[in-house]
C-alpha cells in the first residue's frame, strides 16, 4: 500500500524542515501535483502543505514588485498594480488554464508546472523525464505539441507555463528559501534545458522552496503584451506564444524583450532577436528579421514543423501590436 | 379545450432535479455491502497473455476478488440487433488469453473501497507475448473487407452508368477527404452497478437501450430475460456510445458474482478513449460530374475506414450521398480495414457527419469550378424524390430551408472571392452546406395511467439522454387527454416498463411519441362517462386506470427500423461565418445560422438546444476534435479532456436556429421526426467552406487546425 502523508505547515521554518526529507514534495494549489499523483507519475511519501504560509502578498517597493509564492494566479492577474505596470504578466496568466484553475494555482507552483507531453503522463510509454533512461517516445512518436527550441536527444517536452514566459521577458527574479538559507536567482536560471538529464527540471536544490517572484521596475514593462496562439480560444496550452516588451526612444527601439512559449523546453528568451531590434524603427521587415533570428536554431520534428512559421508569425504579430505597426 | 402543450416552449421536467443535483445517476447509486471494481487494461496492442502475477494485488488490503480469463464465468452468445439487443464488442474479454487491442480488459479487481481497488489493480502484473499489430489506416492495412450492409443499410450501391457518365461530364471534381478518429466523451462516464443475488441480476447503468441491454446481459449470462432488471432513469449524454452493450457491464456482473456483493464499476475518462466506442477515421474519395449548367450527371463516393479486429461496424459515409441530390448515375462503396483498436460504434450522425463533410465540400468545389452560387447549385440538383429508393419523400421543404437561411444569414451580401473580405486583421469567410439525416422509427409501446388524484403518468422503457423525452412525452399525453402538461409525468429508463427500442438514430420521438398519443387517446375514451378522474381511477380497484398502445408485432426489445412507405428524411441548410487571423491563422466561427426541416416541432425550447448542440458538435469536429494515436506503440496518446479538445464557450458564437415546422403526417400520427443528429450534418462542411472562402485554402483533412492554413 502506497501510504501518502500530508503535513500542512503553518510556518516557513516548519515547511522547510519537513521538505528536506527524501520523497517529500511541497503542495501549493495542487493543480499539477494532485493530477500527477492520481496518474501515478508522482509517487512521493509525503506532501508538505504550504497553502497556509504567509506568502500571499503583492508588494510594490521602490525597485521591485514582489509577488508571494502562494498568491493565486487569479489574484496576480487581476491586481491593479500588476495590470498597470506589467500588462504582459496579467495577460499571460489570463490566457492560460480556466478560471477555476487560476483560482487554485499558485505563483510558485505555476513556474514548476510539468509538461503536457502525453508520454510523461502515460506510464506504459517510455519517458526520460518521468523514468530516466527509458527513452523518449515523443521524438519518433506523436509530437505536435512538443518543443522545437532547447531540445535534446533525450527529451523534447515543452514547458507549459504562460506566466513564466512573461517573467522571462521581464528579467524577473525568483526568491527561494531552503536548508542552506535564502537566495535569489534570475528566472532564466530557474528552469533547466533537458540535455542529458531531463528529469532535472529546475536548479532548485533539494528542499528549496520558491517564496516569491520579484519583478524589477523598468520603463519598458508598461509597454508589454502577451500574444498566445492555440487551437481553441480558451483553456488550452499554447502552440506558440510571445511575450514582448519594449522601450521606444524617438521612434526607434531602445531595449526590447522577446520571450516565447509553446515552443521551448524552457520558457524561451530570444536574446539575439532582441539585439537585432535595438536602435531600429519598428516595422514589418525588422520584425520579420527578429522573428527569423529567434527561430534560427529551431529543430522541428514530424508533427511540429508548423511551429516554426507559427512562432515567427506570433512574434511579428506581437511586435506589430506593441509598436502600433499596421 | 384545444391542443396546447405541443409546439410550445415547455421547460424540461427534469431540469430542476438536474441543476439541484437530485437526479440520481447510476454512479450515485449506493447499495448495502457494495464493493468497487477497477479494470486492468492490456498494455500491448496485440498478443497473448502468458500469465499473471496477482499475489501482491490479492494480498493488498480490502481486496475481495480478482476476475481474469482463468477464473471468469463462461459467457454465452449475446445475440444481436435481430434478437433484441446488440453487443458492440465482437468478442468477450476475460474469456481467453487473446489480446486484440491496447486497453482491452485483462482483469477486474474488486475491493471494499474504490481506492483500494485502484491500488490493487496497480499491483497486478500481466506477462504478454507480443504479436504484430496494425493501427494505422493510412499504412496499407492487411485485412480489408467490403461490408454488404451496416445498421440495416446497403453499403455498396450502383445506379445507372457512373463510368460512362463521368467520362462525358463537362465539369468534374475529384478529391479525397479525411476525417479523424474521434471519441464521444459524454460528460457522464460509463458506469455499471451490478447486484447479482439469488433473486436475479439488477443493473444500474446509463444506457440508450434498456431492453437491448437486458437482452444482451441475460443471453451472455445464460439467464432468463425476466431475471435481469435494467434501471437507467438518467443518462448524462450517450451520443451513440451507450446504445449497444459493452464488456464493462458483463465485467461488473461477473465481479458481483465472484464477490457475492453488489459491485460498482465506473470507467475512468482515460478508459473511455479505448473501450466504449469511437468514430473511426475515414478516407473518402468523392467524384462529382456535372454539365456546364451545374446539373449533376455522375456521383461516386468511396469510403475507406476501419473497424476492430473482430467487428464489421462501418462508418457509412456514402449513405447521404446516395439520396441527397438528383443524379441518375451513382456509385457508392465502402471498404473497411480490421485494425487493432477498440470497436467503433455509432456516434451522433454516424456516416452522415463525416459523409456530408466530404460531399458538401465537393459540392462547394464544384460550385466554384462552375462559377455558380453554392445554393443555386444545390437547388438545380434538388431531388424531388429519393433518387436511390425511387420513392417520394414523406415531407420535404429543403428549398425553403436554403432560402430562409440565406435571408437570415445575409448570404447575398457575402464576398465570393477568397481573401477579399478583410476586417481588423482577419479574413472573413462564409460557407454553407446541406444537412440531412434519415427519419427513423422503430417498434415501441407505451402506457398511460390516470391516478385518483388526477395526475397522469406516461410509462415506456425509453430514454432521456438529455434530449427532452421526459418533457415531450408528457406534452403529447397532455394534449391527447386535454389536460395541462404539469399534471403529466413520465416513467422511463427501466426494463420493467412497456418495451421500447434503442434511443439511437434520432428515433425516440417518432417511435414512442405516437404510442403515447394513441395510449392517451384510448385512455381518454375509457374515462368518458366517469364524473371525475378520481371515479375513473377508482373503478379499476388499482388506484389508477390505464391504456396501452404498441406497434404491430412487438419484439420483447424492439430494434427494427420500420421501412415501408415513402422515403423519410429530415433536411436543413447550415450557414457559417468564420474569421481567420491573417497572421496567426487562428480560426473562429463568428456566426452560425441553421434552418431545419424536421417535421412538427414538439418543444421549440428543447428542439433548439438539440440543434445547437449538434452544431457545436460539428464545429468541434470541424476545427478541434481528434484522438491522437502513436502508431509505433499502437495506442491513443490523447486520453484526457485537457488534450482532447472540444469547443469551449469562447469558441461558440451566436447560433440562430429556425424550423420549418411542417408536420410529417405520412411518417406518423403526430407528424414528428427525431432531431438528435441532424444538427451536426452539414455543419462541418459549412465551416470548412467558410474557411476556404476566408483564406482561399481548401482543407480536406479534419480537424481543420491552423497549421493546415499557415501557407
Amino acid at each position: 500500500m502506497n501510504r501518502l502523508a500530508y503535513m500542512p505547515a503553518q510556518t516557513l521554518g516548519t515547511a522547510l524542515q519537513a521538505g528536506t526529507d527524501d520523497g517529500v514534495m511541497f503542495l501549493a494549489g495542487g493543480t499539477t501535483v494532485v493530477d500527477l499523483l492520481r496518474e501515478g507519475v508522482f509517487t512521493p511519501k509525503a506532501l508538505v502543505g504550504i497553502e497556509s504560509l504567509p506568502l500571499r502578498d503583492i508588494r510594490v517597493d521602490g525597485e521591485w514588485t514582489t509577488i508571494g509564492a502562494m498568491v493565486s494566479n487569479s489574484d496576480v492577474a487581476w491586481n491593479p498594480a500588476i495590470k498597470a505596470m506589467f500588462p504582459v504578466v496579467s495577460q499571460a496568466i489570463l490566457a492560460g488554464a480556466s478560471g477555476q484553475i487560476r483560482n487554485m494555482a499558485s505563483t510558485g507552483g505555476n513556474l514548476l508546472q510539468r509538461t503536457r507531453c502525453p508520454y510523461y503522463r502515460d506510464l506504459t510509454s517510455s519517458c526520460n523525464k518521468r523514468s530516466p533512461g527509458t527513452g523518449c517516445a515523443a521524438i519518433e512518436g506523436f509530437n505536435r505539441g512538443n518543443a522545437i527550441l532547447g531540445t535534446s536527444e533525450k527529451c523534447i517536452a515543452t514547458h507549459a507555463s504562460d506566466f513564466a514566459v512573461s517573467l522571462v521577458a521581464l528579467d524577473a527574479r525568483v526568491a527561494v528559501s531552503g536548508p542552506g538559507g535564502d537566495r535569489d536567482l534570475a528566472i532564466t536560471d530557474l528552469h533547466r534545458m533537458p540535455g542529458d538529464t531531463p528529469e532535472r527540471e529546475s536548479n532548485l536544490k533539494p528542499g528549496e522552496l520558491i517564496v516569491a517572484v520579484k519583478l524589477p521596475h523598468a520603463a519598458l514593462t508598461r509597454r508589454s503584451l502577451y500574444l498566445k496562439v492555440r487551437d481553441r480560444h480558451s483553456y488550452e496550452f499554447a502552440l506558440a506564444s510571445a511575450a514582448v516588451a519594449a522601450e521606444m526612444r524617438d521612434g526607434v527601439y531602445g531595449e526590447v524583450r522577446i520571450a516565447l512559449g509553446g515552443v521551448g523546453t524552457v520558457p524561451w528568451r530570444a536574446r539575439s532577436a532582441e539585439g537585432l531590434l535595438k536602435g531600429k524603427a519598428p516595422g514589418e521587415l525588422v520584425h520579420q528579421a527578429a522573428a527569423d533570428e529567434a527561430l534560427r536554431d529551431a529543430k522541428p520534428r514530424r508533427h511540429n514543423a508548423f511551429k516554426v512559421p507559427l512562432a515567427k508569425s506570433t512574434i511579428v504579430a506581437a511586435l506589430n501590436q506593441l509598436a502600433g505597426v499596421t | 379545450m384545444t391542443n396546447h402543450a405541443l409546439g410550445t416552449e415547455v421547460k424540461r421536467k427534469d431540469g430542476a432535479l438536474k441543476v439541484t443535483g437530485k437526479a440520481m445517476y447510476s454512479a450515485d447509486v449506493r447499495l448495502p455491502r457494495m464493493a468497487y471494481a477497477t479494470l486492468v487494461l492490456s498494455s500491448v496492442p496485440a498478443g497473448k497473455i502468458r500469465g499473471f502475477d496477482s499475489a501482491a494485488a490479492m494480498a493488498a488490503p480490502g481486496v475481495i476478488a480478482i476476475v481474469t480469463h482463468q477464473n471468469a464465468l463462461r459467457l454465452k452468445d449475446p445475440g444481436s440487433m435481430a434478437t433484441g439487443g446488440e453487443y458492440a464488442e465482437k468478442f468477450f474479454p476475460l474469456q481467453d488469453p487473446d489480446i486484440h487491442f491496447w486497453g482491452q480488459y485483462v482483469a477486474v479487481v474488486v475491493a471494499d473501497t474504490q481506492e483500494r481497488a485502484d491500488e490493487a489493480a496497480a499491483l497486478f502484473r500481466t506477462d504478454y507475448e507480443r504479436e504484430k499489430f496494425e493501427v494505422d489506416l493510412e499504412d496499407n492495412p492487411t485485412h480489408v473487407f467490403e461490408p454488404k450492409q451496416g445498421l440495416g443499410q446497403k453499403l455498396q450501391m450502383e445506379r445507372g452508368d457512373f463510368a460512362g457518365a463521368i467520362a462525358k461530364s463537362e465539369a468534374v471534381v475529384s478529391q479525397t477527404y479525411r476525417t479523424s478518429y474521434v471519441n464521444h466523451n459524454a460528460m457522464e462516464p460509463h458506469v455499471t452497478v451490478a447486484d447479482w443475488t439469488s433473486q436475479g441480476l439488477t443493473i444500474y447503468e446509463p444506457t440508450q437501450w434498456v431492453m437491448g441491454l437486458r437482452s444482451v446481459v441475460s443471453k451472455a449470462l445464460d439467464m432468463k430475460a425476466e431475471e435481469v432488471h435494467i434501471i437507467s432513469p438518467f443518462v448524462g449524454g450517450g451520443f451513440g456510445s451507450k446504445g449497444f452493450a459493452w464488456p464493462h457491464t458483463l465485467a461488473a456482473a461477473m465481479a458481483s458474482r465472484a464477490s457475492g456483493r453488489p459491485v460498482k464499476l465506473v470507467l475512468t475518462r482515460a478508459q473511455m478513449f479505448t473501450s466504449v466506442g469511437h468514430r473511426a477515421p475515414t478516407r473518402q474519395e468523392v467524384q462529382l460530374g456535372a454539365t456546364k449548367d451545374g446539373i449533376l450527371t455522375a456521383i461516386r463516393h468511396d469510403t475507406f475506414t476501419q473497424s476492430s479486429i473482430k467487428s464489421e461496424y462501418t462508418e457509412s459515409c456514402g449513405l447521404a450521398t446516395s439520396m441527397l441530390y438528383r443524379c441518375a448515375n451513382a456509385a457508392i462503396t465502402h471498404r473497411v480495414a480490421h485494425l487493432n483498436t477498440g470497436t467503433p460504434c455509432p456516434m451522433r450522425a454516424p456516416g452522415e457527419a463525416p459523409g456530408t463533410f466530404a460531399l458538401e465540400s465537393a459540392m462547394d468545389e464544384l460550385a466554384e469550378k462552375l462559377g455558380l452560387d453554392p445554393i443555386d447549385l444545390r437547388i438545380r440538383n434538388h431531388a424531388e424524390e429519393d433518387p436511390e429508393k425511387k420513392r417520394p419523400w414523406s415531407s420535404k421543404h429543403l428549398i425553403e430551408c436554403y432560402n430562409r437561411g440565406a435571408e437570415l444569414f445575409g448570404w447575398k451580401e457575402r464576398s465570393k472571392e477568397p481573401r477579399s473580405n478583410v476586417q481588423g486583421g482577419e479574413w472573413v469567410g462564409h460557407g454553407m452546406a446541406t444537412a440531412t439525416y434519415p427519419a427513423n422509427k422503430r417498434d415501441g409501446s407505451a402506457a398511460v395511467r390516470l391516478f385518483t388524484d388526477g395526475h397522469v403518468v406516461v410509462r415506456s422503457a425509453t430514454h432521456d439522454l438529455g434530449t427532452g423525452t421526459y418533457t415531450s412525452l408528457a406534452q403529447i399525453a397532455a394534449d391527447a387527454l386535454e389536460m395541462p402538461v404539469d399534471r403529466v409525468s413520465c416513467e422511463i429508463g427501466d426494463s420493467l416498463l412497456p418495451p421500447a427500442g434503442v434511443s439511437g438514430g434520432s428515433s425516440t420521438s417518432a417511435s414512442v411519441g405516437p404510442m403515447v398519443h394513441e395510449a392517451a387517446l384510448k385512455l381518454k375514451k375509457k374515462i368518458e362517462g366517469f364524473a371525475s378522474a378520481a371515479e375513473a381511477a377508482a373503478s379499476t380497484g388499482k388506484g389508477f386506470i390505464e391504456a396501452e398502445a404498441e406497434t404491430g408485432k412487438l419484439a420483447s426489445a424492439a430494434a427494427t427500423l420500420l421501412k415501408k412507405g415513402p422515403s423519410t428524411h429530415s433536411f436543413g441548410a447550415q450557414f457559417a461565418e468564420v474569421r481567420v487571423n491573417i497572421r496567426t491563422r487562428q480560426i473562429k466561427v463568428s456566426r452560425f445560422v441553421s434552418v431545419i426541416d424536421a417535421g412538427k416541432i414538439m418543444n421549440p425550447l428543447t428542439a433548439r438546444s438539440q440543434i445547437q448542440g449538434g452544431i457545436i458538435w460539428g464545429i468541434g469536429m470541424a476545427l478541434l476534435e481528434r484522438t491522437d494515436w502513436d502508431y509505433n506503440l499502437g495506442h491513443p496518446v490523447t486520453r484526457n479532456l485537457a488534450d482532447y479538445l472540444v469547443p469551449v464557450n469562447a469558441d461558440i458564437p451566436d447560433i440562430k436556429v429556425e424550423f420549418t415546422d411542417y408536420p410529417d403526417m405520412e411518417f406518423n400520427s403526430i407528424g414528428v421526426r427525431g432531431i438528435g443528429e441532424i444538427g451536426i450534418t452539414g455543419t462541418v462542411a459549412a465551416v470548412a467552406n467558410a474557411v476556404y472562402n476566408a483564406t482561399g485554402i481548401r482543407v480536406r483533412d479534419l480537424p481543420l487546425t491552423l497549421d493546415k492554413i499557415l501557407a
